[in-house]
């Protein structure tokens, strides 16, 4: 049975996560402990919130160079929502603020400070993550984006004329800007499917 | 293309959900656990669960309550509302498995607790409710803790729709609530223009009137709640019958079990 940590850093949606993923199959464990995290095939880094105080929690956690050194193993992380724009080298909500720069790129505003509320579906199939990425539709809930090296973007989005990335990934790490805990069957066969494919290659 | 989304909204009093009518009178309808089993099984783009007797009672949110539905595993995304005082009991609500947050009375009592939690949660998870009476081709703000109305101030409007704090209206039309196509529409038009994206609710049932809200652009999601407790798969039927360029197709998919 594939083990997953989900950080535990206290913010964002860590237990309807926890109940999602144990529905799924999988053992799950959230916390903040690294001597338990590093006990996983994968990490969750989940997340509702804003991007400053979630960078102070993993510091004050410290998670940081927790996270950082398990990337450079090339272990399997993966982000979600906010968890995602974590991943990058920066961000300017509220504040420029350094992330964790295991992917490289930036994390900008929407167009016309937006929200990109709602069910949205993605228009590139990439790395066969996931059969129907196309024709599934995933909630959103964000007002920053993902900007940075197009290699490193598997799928994007469209919200208002606006290209948002979707799914990006770099080696083992991968982050998604929508929520497939919340995204019903698409989200599950999608998280199922991401999970499988880091630990398993 | 984003989708507008249709949201089970289910009101609880008590303890229990309750069918209500105006916001002041009620039948009970049963337990919160299997109603939100059956809008998640039924494909439902948000659900909005409203304790009602939370904040007129100052008993903060009701945290039993989300643990119990954070342990049904649905994956349909939840709004919470009911008793959120300050930035500490947002972050606890979305921590306890809410996905967005509504406020209603800290709109008007606390500009700081509200800029804390979005400093925490970020604006896109917030939701300013806003009841409205509809008198005389006027719109008129419900207090629903003092029961007054009054017109639409300056100060309350900047607050609303100030996008540092809040990403969503939540326009409820109070006289209509839970009475069958009832809405009045002129209340989207009559609203004051801001630039936030509106969640209508308040006497939603039928498909024609389904689609003309939802053809307003500034109208993100419609809020539905007692008529969706009359019928098996009511989401899904609803969502067959309205456009389907608004709306993303039915689901027919989640599976629910309490774990041992």
């Amino acid at each position: 049975m594939i083990k997953i940590g989900i950080v535990g850093y206290n913010l964002g949606n860590q237990d309807s996560l926890y109940y999602v993923l144990k529905s799924l199959g999988f053992s799950v464990k959230i916390s903040k402990k690294t001597e338990i995290l590093s006990k996983s095939d994968i990490i969750i880094l989940p997340g509702v919130g804003a991007f400053p105080q979630a960078m102070n929690l993993l510091k004050k956690n410290n998670l940081i160079d927790f996270l950082v050194d398990w990337s450079s193993e090339n272990k399997p992380i993966m982000g979600i929502c906010l968890g995602m724009q974590l991943l990058c080298t920066k961000s300017y909500e509220f504040r420029e603020c350094n992330g964790l720069n295991i992917i490289d790129g930036e994390i900008v505003p929407l167009k016309k400070k937006n929200w990109h509320i709602g069910w949205n579906n993605n228009l590139e199939k990439v790395n066969n993550f996931y059969e129907k990425l196309e024709e599934d539709y995933f909630y959103f809930n964000h007002s920053f984006k993902y900007k940075g090296n197009k290699k490193n973007i598997l799928s994007n989005t469209k919200f208002n004329n606006e290209i948002i990335p979707s799914i990006i990934k770099k080696g083992n790490t991968v982050g998604v800007q929508f929520h497939p805990e919340k995204s019903q069957k698409s989200g599950k066969n999608l998280i199922i499917s991401i999970v499988n494919k880091l630990v398993n290659g | 293309m984003v989708k507008k989304r249709i949201i089970g909204v289910i009101t609880i009093k008590n303890d229990i959900v309750v069918q209500s009518f105006s916001y002041s009178r009620y039948l009970p309808i049963g337990k919160p656990e299997c109603v939100v089993e059956n809008l998640d099984r039924w494909g439902a783009d948000e659900i909005l669960i409203q304790v009602i007797d939370r904040s007129i009672n100052n008993l903060g949110p009701d945290f039993d309550l989300l643990n119990k539905i954070g342990r049904l595993k649905i994956s349909t995304p939840i709004i919470y509302s009911g008793g959120i005082r300050n930035h500490k009991d947002a972050i606890e609500v979305i921590k306890n498995g809410a996905d967005r947050i509504v406020v209603d009375a800290l709109l008007r009592k606390d500009k700081k607790e509200l800029s804390k939690i979005s400093m925490h949660l970020g604006s896109q998870a917030v939701i300013a409710s806003v009841p409205v009476i509809l008198k005389n081709n006027e719109i008129y703000f419900y207090n629903y803790i003092s029961k007054n109305e009054k017109k639409i101030n300056d100060d309350y409007l900047s607050i609303i729709s100030d996008k540092n704090l809040i990403s969503e209206i939540l326009l409820i039309n109070k006289k209509t609530e839970g009475f069958s196509n009832s809405f009045d529409h002129k209340i989207i038009s009559l609203f004051p223009k801001i630039d936030l994206s509106l969640i209508v609710f308040g006497g939603i049932s039928e498909v024609k009137q389904i689609n003309q809200i939802l053809s307003s652009e500034i109208v993100s999601a419609v809020g539905i709640g007692n008529f969706l407790n009359y019928k098996e798969h009511s989401i899904q039927l609803l969502k067959q019958s309205v456009s389907s360029n608004y709306l993303r197709k039915p689901n027919y998919n989640s599976i629910n079990t309490y774990e041992d």
